[in-house]
This record gives structure tokens, C-alpha cells and sequence, in this order.
């Protein structure tokens, strides 16, 4: 599990790339939440890719969730460009794919 | 169930009674309470273990029986019954009586009868005179539901669908479970029609405990043959864990009511859930709603502040429960019937009867075929037809024989895994081991015989191949290294093969490894396939690093002797940087070949027949003007060929040009590399019953193994493989130019 | 990516059983006899559930979960037990100790995949 920052990341623009890979389960979910929680302050736009998770639970997606809202809430952008099939499974079979703001990758 | 297994059941069955007996043996001083109760615990604990594997293994008389013998042990370990030499005697001959049923199991009854049965049931009424019960009423117990047929609900919604409504509770998480893996085992049950997920309960991002749970949802299941206590058993694990109604197809208004009532968001936003996720129709929301609200107002009228009291007609959701649990268990019985009848399908067999079969089979293909020759010579029509048909039986019952020994590779691939996870984890590299053919089948001698040189090999592919994370990062590789695992049939031969995508071997390094240990000679030429042959001499290994695991530089040598004892080959492929594949082909069986038969001089020969590519004439159109030239232009392609009677002495027939005699080349093909024999006489196809050669013999060259022919005389089987490096070797010592070739 | 499964039992056939089982439903297994040597074999890799017998000699599967739950790599793990139906009282024990999945015993293969298949996915 690691949550980094992608290039691109600008903070006088106030946009901040993140990426996490492989685990986003229970078993890391803290460390992720401990991680976000970090950057939800200093920037305005989050872009949260995802292409790399090789493994998420329910744990996972509330996380996600929860991040949507507090984001929607404090009115910042959040979208998630990109999602391994793993993630994008879940999201489906949950029926939550309308919740988030998905950037279209082919 | 594989044989395999229950052979082992069998055995720990009987290590476990030994044990038994030994326990009960000592029970002789039952004065002494601490050794008397370490008996009793050792007994409770040997049954008990029967038990459960017995269960697995569906052999209920077991199970039944030891169930009895350890509800006895129990109440002695509880404190409730004291233990005397009568009931010493008694497990005495439980245990023995035990090991009959066992006895029983092992020569594939099912269930028991006679004598057997006799015993049971006298031991099992002893025993339970010290439980206090009566057998009868314990085997009744379990059914004796009384169907109460409900009324058809007047008031039913339309929803023709199972409606599941969870709140999981914060631990869910915590304990491993994972809601997705419930919601997911529905489809088992039904089609999913909707899943909407509430997460009305996650708090401010501040509040979030992203350990806790704190999900919920709504769920439409189409699921006709369903009953409510299915669906309950899918959460059983969360039961205690999770708020969950389920509402059968057509429930009363009352119990969505109810249902809303209980969950903890707002009254409103449920009824919108539950009308987009199909649940309710809008007209019905409105009535849950409205029914609701008059309620509410009439207990606040009353000036009672208090929570609305459930509202269901409980009576008639518990009718509904009643109807379906009685569904159950009979469909329950249904199913315990179906298991017993498909128990049969397999009976277990000595593996040395078998092969006694094999080699009478064996056998019988050597006497048809005196028979047949001798048919022949009396060359009486009706005694040959009789004689065709018997031979195409005959060799149906080989194929059927031959095919009885045949298991499929894939378990012994799946005890890789476990190996590739152990080697990853002391090597430190991240491995995805991939398999597939795992259901290619070949002989059980084979495969047992395999399975080291394999091991081995997949071990080197890890260890030597599959280079550590940063530097696969490095070159740009994904951090996993991979190792395919694959088995396929080509050609008469079934193909092994095992690839990564490492490093691939390096041919310099191989080279001056292989110098430095004197197994080469300075300039000395050699192709690829020459170069990566040098790591399976003894002696040999290029680790920088010698690890515990391999890199000893024993093995790849004796890999390879495995390999080819078993007439198999070795194929390397390797590009440096890319990986490496090894091919392992093996011959399909060891004991019978079709082959091909052919005369020199006045001995006579078997070319194993899928290795026969084409038989030609030899002529100077063929062959150009030059006598000795030991290469032939067959359709523009080189063909090295030999003659048989050089290789193996015989007095050919070459050279009388002049005469009818012909000369005949059979062309043969391995590993893609074709090579000619020139023989005196084509005589056809045959059977070939393998005979391994003598210790004497068994160095011979360019020879696998012997047969006899229907005359009763021998004939030798030419080891093609060999033989084709040999010729191709030969041919190259005269270099060809393509212009010398007319 | 395909899913490790730890099988605790004392059991060498049922071991075996619901290893072909296990494997031949694509999942990855790691045997152990018993608390102790599954603790010894559970050295970092991901272990997706465990199913454990609760008679064992060494230690016994209550005293093994207790030791998992504090394992910060493990403390997650689901943990399904091979209880008896006359073991209520060791179930409950198991419970509370977190090993929230039970399978009762005797049990036939099936019935281990559809519980494992529930847990896992």
C-alpha cells in the first residue's frame, strides 16, 4: 500500500494528482485515511488515481465515500481518472458509479 | 473425492486407533484420577478426529458411531459420569468395532450391513444407556415440523422479488468480513436485481473511523426457489453484527412498514430507496407512508411519547417463516439422498493389479500379432477377417488400458504453488505463478516421476531467473515477476513447459562458467541451443550468489538424467533480458508405442511412428551424383540422412544399384529438425510393446529399447532423438553450401 | 489475483481434503497442523481467511485466534472455525476471541467452499 503524489501536482494551482496501488482494504485503510487527510487542506482540486489497486473491500470504497463527501461538502473537485478492474468491479456491483466524478479513460 | 486422500484417511484412521488402544490400555489403574482423565482425553481426542475426517469423506456409519462414542467421552471429561472397567470394556470394543467400520470404508462399502450392523447397533444402545437418551427420539428430533399452510397475503405488494435491507454494525470490518463477499454469494441464490448501497451513516471525514462499518443497503434478489432461511444463512457469520430484514416476493404492506420503522434513516429517504431500487411502487410508498403517519399521529394524540410500536401483523410474517423452514428441510433430505447416489461413480483399485493388467495387455498385443502373421501365411479369408476384427479389439483394449493409468497434471502444478510461495518468500522476490493445461493427461508413472526435475526447474526459474524488484523496476518490468507453468500435447509427445519472465541466461556467462570448469575447450564453436545445454552438466551453475535454495550446482545435471531415463527431452529458449523457457517433452506413456517397422540388412528395426515425418525413395534425382554425399535436396530443403546398416553394423544392401533393390530413406522429425535413415525395407506399422534393454545394453547408442515381434524375434527400437542429433552433427562436419546442392 | 487460504488442522486427511478442495477452486493453500505451526508459516504474506480446527495438540485454535488478534499484519484476517455441534460453549469461546465464521463438523467439501466462497468471495 502507498499513497503518493503524482507529478503534476501544483499547489499554487492548487491541484494535487494522488495515486494509490495495490492494497486499499482494511488493512491499510487507516494509514490511507492518515495519508489523505494530510493533503485535503492545502489544495482545492483532488485527482485520485487509482489504476494501480490490486486489491479493495467494502473498507475501501467508504473510504472513498466519505472522501466524495467531505470534498463535495467543503466544495472542492475530486474525480478519480483512472481505476484498476478491481476497484471499477466493486463500484459496479455496488451501483455507486453515478457518485463519483469519473474521468472517461479508454 | 480422490483416492489418494482417502487412503490417507485410512492410514491416519488406524495410526489414530493404535493410539486409542494404547490409551485405553493404560486405563488399568483407574485409581489415579490425573492419568485416568489424560486417557480420557487422548481417546475424546482420537475419536474425535475421526470424526471429523470421516464426515468429510461422507462415510456416515463412522460419523455416527463416533458421535456416540464421544458424547460418552464428553460427559466422563464434564465430570457427570465416572469412569469403571465396564465402560473401559465398552470403549474396547468401540475402538475395535471402530476399526471395522474403517476396515469397511476402506474396501469402498457404503454404508454397513450383517454382522457389522448387528454391532453397531448393540454398541451404540450401551452407549447410550450411559447418556441417559433413546436413539429413537434423538433421530426424530430433527423433523418434526408441523406445515402450517399460510393464507395468500390480500394486502401483498406487487414486488414480485425477494427484498434484503442490512445495516452492518461498526465490527464488520474488524472481523474480516466483508460485506462485498455476502452481498456477492447472493447470485449463488438468485439473480441480484439491485444493490443500493446507503452510506447515510459515514460521518464528517473528521468523525470517519474508516475501520468502522458503517454501511448499509438495500437489495432486490430474484430468486423464485429461494426460502427466507437461505437467505438468512448467507449472513449467518454477521448475524449478531448486522441489523438485516428480508421481506419474501409479495410481503405484506404491514411488513415494509415494520421494516422502514426499523432502520435508522429517515422514514422518507427509505421510501424513495426502496422505490428506486424496485422494491415499491410509488402508489405503495405513499400508502406505507400515509398508514404510518395516521399511526404515529394516534400514539402522539394519546399524548404517549413514546417510539411507535412495531406495526407488522407479526403472526402473519411468522407464518410465512413456518412454510419456508418446513420447505427446507425437505429440500435438505433431497440433497443428503443425490450425495449418497453420486458416491458411486468411482471404485478404488490396487495400483499392482493394474499393472499386471497392463502387462498381460502387453501381452496380448505381442500374441495377436504371432496370431495375425500366422493367419496371414494360411491366408485363409475368413480366419483373417476374424482376425482384423480381433486385432482393432485388441487394440482398443490397449488404449482403454493404457488410458486408466492416465491422471491429469494439474494437482501435482498446484503443489508448485505452495513451493513458489515459500521460494518468494525466502528469496524476497514478488512471484505470480501461472498455470495452465492443468488438465493434460499423462501417465501416473510420469508424472511421479516428474515432479523432482520439475520442482526443481521451477525453483531455478525463481531463484536464478526471476531477477529481484528493483532491478525488474529498473528495466521497466512490473515488480511481480511471472512464472508460467504450462502442459500441452504435441505430436505423440506431451510438453512441459516452464517460463519466466527473468532475466534470461546469459550465454557469455555460461561460457566462461563453462571454461573455467573445463567442460568446453577454448574456440570452441557452439550454437545457442549448445551453450544453454552447458548448464545441465554436472558440475555446473552460474550463480554469483549460491543461495540455499539452488545454485549448488547439483541438480540441473541430474534434472536432466531424470528427464531423459523417462525418454524425455529438454528444449531451452532464452532471450537475455526477456526470460528463459524450458520444454520438458515427455513420451505419452512408457509401456506401449505404435510403431514403425523397417528392415536393414537382416535385423529389423521400430521407429516410433509419430516421430515419422515421410518415407522416400532414395535416387540420384534425390540425391545428386555424389555417392557419399550424406545429405539429400528434398523440396529445396537440406535433408542430412545415414544409413542405418553404418550406424549399427548390419551388412546393407547399398551399392547394388544395378538390381531391383531400392534404397528407402524414412524421414523423421523431432524438435522441428528433420533427418533421414536409409533402410533396406518399409514393412509397415506395428505395435510396440516397450521391453526395457538389459544392464549390458543399456549404454548403447542410438537405441531406447527392445520389442518382440508377433515372430517372436527381437527388434531394436531406435532412439530417435538421438539419433537425429547425430546425424545432423555428422552433416554438419561436411559443411553444405546451399550451390552444392543440386 | 488468486486468494491464500490458511487450513489448521491436527488432521493430515482433512488436510488434505479440503486442500484439493481449496486448490481445486483456485485458491492458494498453506497447511499447518496446528496453532503453533500455523503461527510459525504466517510470516507477512497475505492470508485472506483462515479455517482452523479447535482440538489441537500444541495449541489449540481459541489460543491460536487469540494470538492472531494481535498480530498487526493478521489482527484482520477472518477466521473460520471447525467446531462440533456439541462444541456451542467453544464456539461462543471462538467468538468472542474474533473468529466470527464457524463450519459445524462433520462437514463434506461443498459445504467448505460455499462458506469459504462466502467469506472470500
Amino acid at each position: 500500500m502507498a499513497l503518493m503524489r503524482e507529478r503534476g501536482s501544483n499547489k499554487t494551482k492548487g491541484l494535487c494528482k494522488l495515486a494509490i496501488d495495490k492494497d486499499m482494504t482494511i488493512y491499510t485503510i487507516d494509514a490511507l485515511k492518515q495519508g489523505l487527510s494530510e493533503e485535503l487542506d492545502i489544495y482545492n482540486r483532488f485527482e485520485l488515481n487509482l489504476a494501480n489497486v490490486e486489491e479493495i473491500d467494502s473498507a475501501g470504497i467508504q473510504l472513498l465515500l466519505a472522501l466524495s463527501s467531505e470534498l463535495m461538502q467543503k466544495k472542492k473537485e475530486f474525480k478519480l481518472t483512472s481505476m484498476s478492474g478491481v476497484v471499477a468491479k466493486l463500484i459496479k456491483n455496488y451501483g455507486i458509479s453515478a457518485r463519483f466524478n469519473t474521468e472517461d479513460v479508454a | 473425492m480422490s483416492d489418494d486422500s482417502l487412503q490417507i484417511f485410512i492410514d491416519e484412521a488406524e495410526d489414530l486407533l493404535n493410539i486409542a488402544e494404547q490409551a485405553l490400555l493404560h486405563l488399568d489403574n483407574l485409581d489415579n484420577e490425573a492419568d485416568t482423565l489424560d486417557g480420557i482425553n487422548d481417546l475424546f481426542c482420537t475419536f474425535h478426529t475421526i470424526k471429523g475426517a470421516a464426515g468429510l469423506f461422507g462415510l456416515d456409519s463412522i460419523v455416527e458411531f463416533t458421535h456416540v462414542v464421544e458424547s460418552v467421552l464428553c460427559k466422563i471429561r464434564e465430570g457427570s459420569l465416572t469412569v469403571d472397567e465396564d465402560i473401559v470394556s465398552l470403549f474396547l470394543s468401540s475402538r475395535d468395532h471402530l476399526s471395522n467400520l474403517v476396515e469397511n470404508a476402506h474396501s469402498g462399502e457404503q454404508g454397513i450391513s450383517g454382522e457389522l450392523k448387528i454391532i453397531d447397533d448393540e454398541l451404540i444402545g450401551k452407549l447410550d444407556d450411559y447418556l441417559g437418551v433413546s436413539t429413537a427420539d434423538e433421530k426424530n428430533n430433527d423433523l418434526t415440523l408441523t406445515a402450517t399452510v399460510t393464507e395468500k397475503n390480500t394486502e401483498g405488494v406487487i414486488n414480485e422479488n425477494w427484498h434484503i435491507s442490512l445495516r452492518f454494525g461498526p465490527n464488520v470490518l474488524r472481523n474480516g468480513m466483508d460485506p462485498a463477499s455476502f452481498i456477492g454469494y447472493l447470485s449463488n441464490i438468485g439473480e441480484l436485481k439491485s444493490v443500493t448501497l446507503v452510506s447515510d451513516a459515514i460521518p464528517q471525514w473528521n468523525d470517519f473511523d474508516p475501520e468502522n462499518c458503517y454501511l448499509g443497503f438495500e437489495i432486490v434478489l430474484i430468486a423464485a426457489d429461494t426460502n427466507k432461511e437461505a437467505i438468512e444463512e448467507v449472513f449467518e457469520f454477521v448475524q449478531d453484527d448486522c441489523r438485516i430484514s428480508i421481506l419474501p416476493p409479495h410481503s405484506h404492506i404491514d411488513a415494509y412498514i415494520k421494516m422502514i420503522e426499523e432502520l435508522p434513516e429517515e422514514d422518507m429517504r427509505i421510501g424513495d430507496i426502496l422505490v428506486a431500487c424496485g422494491a415499491l411502487t410509488s402508489s405503495e410508498k405513499e400508502d406505507v407512508l400515509n398508514t404510518q403517519d395516521r399511526l404515529t399521529d394516534k400514539v402522539t394524540a394519546g399524548g404517549v411519547e413514546q417510539k411507535v410500536p412495531p406495526l407488522g401483523k407479526v403472526a402473519v410474517e411468522q407464518q410465512v417463516v413456518q412454510q419456508e423452514v418446513v420447505d427446507a428441510a425437505l429440500k435438505k433430505q433431497n440433497e443428503l439422498k443425490l450425495q449418497r447416489d453420486n458416491s458411486q461413480q468411482t471404485i478404488r483399485v490396487n495400483a499392482l493389479k493394474l499393472e499386471s493388467l497392463l502387462n498381460l495387455v502387453g501381452e496380448l498385443v505381442i500374441g495377436s500379432a504371432n496370431a495375425e502373421l500366422n493367419a496371414r501365411r494360411l491366408a485363409d479369408a475368413d480366419l483373417n477377417e476374424a482376425m482384423e476384427n480381433l486385432l482393432r479389439l485388441v487394440e482398443e483394449v490397449r488404449d482403454t488400458a493404457l488410458g486408466l493409468r492416465m491422471v491429469q497434471i494439474g494437482e501435482t502444478f498446484n503443489r508448485y504453488k505452495r513451493v513458489v510461495r515459500e521460494v518468494s518468500r525466502d528469496t524476497g522476490k514478488d512471484i505470480d505463478l501461472r498455470i495452465s493445461g492443468a488438465e493434460t493427461e499423462l501417465d501416473k508413472t510420469l508424472i511421479e516421476k516428474i515432479g523432482d526435475p520439475l520442482m526443481h526447474l521451477v525453483r531455478n526459474a525463481i531463484d536464478h531467473g526471476i531477477e529481484p524488484s528493483e532491478k525488474r523496476l529498473a528495466v521497466g518490468k512490473p515488480a511481480m515477476g511471472t512464472v508460467n507453468l504450462d502442459a500441452f500435447h504435441d505430436s505423440g509427445s506431451i510438453v512441459i513447459q516452464i517460463k519466466d519472465d527473468g532475466g534470461g541466461l546469459s550465454k557469455e556467462k555460461i561460457l566462461n562458467k563453462a571454461l573455467e570448469k573445463n567442460l568446453i575447450q577454448e574456440n570452441q564453436q557452439l550454437n545457442d541451443q549448445e551453450i544453454y545445454r552447458l548448464i545441465f552438466e554436472a558440475g555446473f551453475s552460474t550463480a554469483e550468489k549460491v543461495s540455499n535454495l539452488s545454485g549448488r550446482g547439483v541438480g540441473m545435471d541430474v534434472v536432466r538424467r531424470n528427464i531423459e531415463s523417462l525418454r524425455g527431452h529438454v528444449e531451452i529458449e532464452s532471450e537475455e533480458g526477456k526470460g528463459t523457457s524450458i520444454s520438458i517433452r515427455l513420451p505419452l506413456t512408457l509401456a506401449i508405442i505404435d510403431g514403425f517397422q523397417v528392415r536393414v540388412g537382416n535385423a529389423q528395426y521400430i521407429v516410433p511412428l509419430d516421430m515419422v515425418d515421410e518415407c522416400i525413395e532414395l535416387n540420384e534425382s534425390l540425391r545428386g551424383k555424389d555417392e557419399q554425399a550424406n545429405y539429400v535436396n528434398l523440396r529445396g530443403e537440406i535433408l542430412p540422412f545415414m544409413r542405418l546398416s553404418d550406424m549399427f553394423g548390419e551388412k546393407g544392401e547399398k551399392g547394388e544399384m544395378d538390381n531391383k533393390h531400392r534404397d528407402n530413406i524414412v524421414v523423421v522429425k523431432f524438435l522441428g529438425k528433420k533427418a533421414g535413415f536409409v533402410v533396406d525395407e518399409l514393412l509397415g506399422e506395428h505395435q510396440t510393446v516397450i521391453k526395457p534393454l538389459g544392464k549390458v545394453f543399456q549404454n548403447l547408442k542410438g537405441i531406447s529399447g527392445a520389442t518382440i515381434l508377433g515372430s517372436g524375434e527381437v527388434a531394436m527400437i531406435i532412439d530417435i532423438p538421438a539419433m537425429v542429433d547425430r546425424v545432423i552433427k555428422s552433416g554438419e562436419k561436411h559443411s553444405i553450401l546451399p550451390n552444392e546442392i543440386h | 489475483m488468486s486468494k491464500t487460504i490458511l487450513i489448521v488442522d491436527d488432521s493430515s486427511s482433512v488436510r488434505s481434503v479440503v486442500g484439493i478442495a481449496l486448490k481445486g477452486a483456485g485458491y492458494e493453500v498453506i497447511e499447518a497442523c496446528d496453532g503453533k505451526d500455523a503461527l510459525s508459516k504466517m510470516t507477512g504474506q497475505k492470508i485472506h481467511l483462515i479455517v482452523s480446527d479447535v482440538n489441537m495438540p500444541n495449541m489449540d485454535g481459541i489460543t491460536f485466534v487469540k494470538a492472531l488478534k494481535k498480530l498487526p499484519a493478521y489482527k484482520f484476517t477472518p477466521v473460520c472455525m471447525l467446531t462440533t455441534e456439541a462444541g456451542e460453549s467453544k464456539m461462543q469461546e471462538g467468538k468472542a476471541a474474533g473468529a466470527k465464521a464457524w463450519i459445524i463438523k462433520p462437514f463434506q467439501p461443498p459445504k467448505l467452499l460455499d462458506v469459504v466462497s462466502k467469506l472470500v468471495g
